[in-house]
């Protein structure tokens, strides 16, 4: 199936082609059985997906309907049990160990601007490094992104900020290759890119790879960024 | 003391945009400001105190999903829509118990300004199981905006959501990712053959 066709197949499935265009297509329909089956399988796997959340969210719905007394009093029963169990059980709880993803958002500070000097914003960098700078990290990508287009710039410092700022976007996956790739070029960003990296796999879950790449961080003695944090964070991890 | 004032329709129907545990306070008050009256109505038309229960929860889906799709105008009030949604449910399902097909037919008719939710369950849970499976395989944002976009999301909110420039960017990202699920579902000729021959209720 071509892109065109996708396209088409998913603008009349999804009711976005007006009446005429609606109509073109399903002549089209009538005599290309290819075509038809085509959109069977779009309309068979998209309702299969919306069964199964709506049953999610009646699930959801039905736990929400549950009284309220109930739940403070299982509440209840928990906190006298704990009173009752004691210490040992509160000192289990408190030491549970955080998801890999908790620990890089505790871990997870934005590499400081070394752009700019937080002057006028005349220029793509500025508009970036400001926006990055209020935490706008949205805006900030995509001045970076301007940026990255345009060949504008330390490329280093453009991929580092970015991949950043999809950290903080939540979009590991994005980062994690491209600081890895900025990781593995010897320059003065190596250093951060490494730990950034750290975080963005302890993000995607990815702890096994996170605890091997700060393992190595850490076997590097000229590694002076962020290195307390880093043996913090190992032995959090261990 | 301070008067605790109920959430306006206009403010329940922003609540349920937005998710999260605002979304959850508007269901928990909208449960509990129709449930009864609507359980009642079924009790009193023949339904059992768990048919009731399961309508009431159908119709409270239905009711966000296209809420939250902006299939809902605002044309009536939240209570009065939720109740016809239960209501053309209950038909539906009665009708299916005691195989009265005009009577439900009829009804349907009735009712046909109130047609736009889709009220579906799957008839073959483990194809949902399997389904998942595949979900799973997708990298994490898609995986994200097909959730959001299977929970009847609109491209707007699935956009803020997921930190995207605008709705058309959301609408892109959709249309890849569920690209790739249809290619993975291509790839398996059994999940393919059964979901062309699911049949929802």
């Amino acid at each position: 199936m071509t892109e065109d066709v996708y396209h088409q197949i998913e603008r009349y499935a999804d009711g976005l082609m007006d009446r005429e265009e609606a109509s073109d297509f399903e002549a089209r329909l009538a005599q290309e059985p290819e075509l038809m089956e085509s959109l069977k399988h779009y309309r068979n796997t998209r309702d299969a997906l919306r069964a199964g959340a709506f049953q999610a969210e009646k699930h959801r719905i039905r736990q929400l309907d549950q009284p309220q007394t109930r739940m403070n009093s299982q509440m209840l029963v928990r906190i006298a049990a704990v009173l009752v169990i004691g210490f040992p059980i509160l000192m289990f709880l408190l030491l549970q160990r955080p998801t890999g993803a908790e620990l890089a958002e505790e871990y997870f500070e934005p590499y400081p601007d070394r752009v700019t000097t937080m002057a006028a914003e005349s220029t793509t960098w500025e508009k970036a490094m400001s926006a990055y700078n209020r935490e706008a990290y949205t805006q900030a990508l995509e001045e970076l992104n301007t940026l990255e287009k345009q060949r504008i710039g330390d490329a280093g410092l453009v991929t580092l900020y970015s991949s950043i700022c999809l950290l903080a976007l939540d979009s590991c996956e994005q980062a994690l290759p491209k600081l890895q790739s900025l990781s593995a070029q010897s320059s003065n960003l190596s250093e951060a890119a490494q730990w950034y990296a750290i975080l963005a796999a302890l993000e995607c879950d990815k702890t096994g790879d996170a605890m091997q790449m700060l393992e190595q961080y850490l076997n590097q003695p000229e590694v002076k960024f962020n290195r307390s944090k880093a043996e913090e964070l190992l032995e959090a991890l261990n | 003391m301070l008067k605790v004032l109920s959430p306006s329709d206009h403010q329940l129907i922003d609540m349920i945009k937005k998710g999260g545990a605002g979304e959850e306070r508007a269901i928990r008050h909208l449960l509990k400001r129709n449930g009864e009256m609507i359980k009642t109505f079924i009790r009193k038309n023949n339904g059992s105190a768990e048919e009731a229960e399961e309508v009431l929860y159908d119709a409270i889906t239905s009711m966000l999903f296209n809420i939250r799709s902006g299939k809902f105008e605002g044309q009536s009030s939240l209570s009065t829509y939720l109740f016809a949604i239960a209501k053309r449910r209950w038909y539906k399902v009665f009708a299916k118990r005691t195989n009265h097909e005009q009577q439900h037919q009829d009804w349907s008719e009735t009712l046909e300004q109130h047609e736009a939710f889709e009220d579906r369950s799957l008839v073959q849970a483990e194809t949902g199981s399997i389904l998942a499976d595949l979900l799973a395989r997708l990298h994490q944002g898609c995986r994200e905006v097909i959730t959001f976009w299977s929970q009847h999301y609109s491209m707007d909110e699935i956009a803020k959501a997921m930190g995207y420039k605008n709705s058309q960017v959301a609408m892109n990202k959709k249309s890849n990712c569920f690209k790739q699920l249809l290619m993975m579902v291509n790839d398996n000729p059994q999940l393919r053959a059964t979901l062309a021959e699911l049949r929802y209720t």
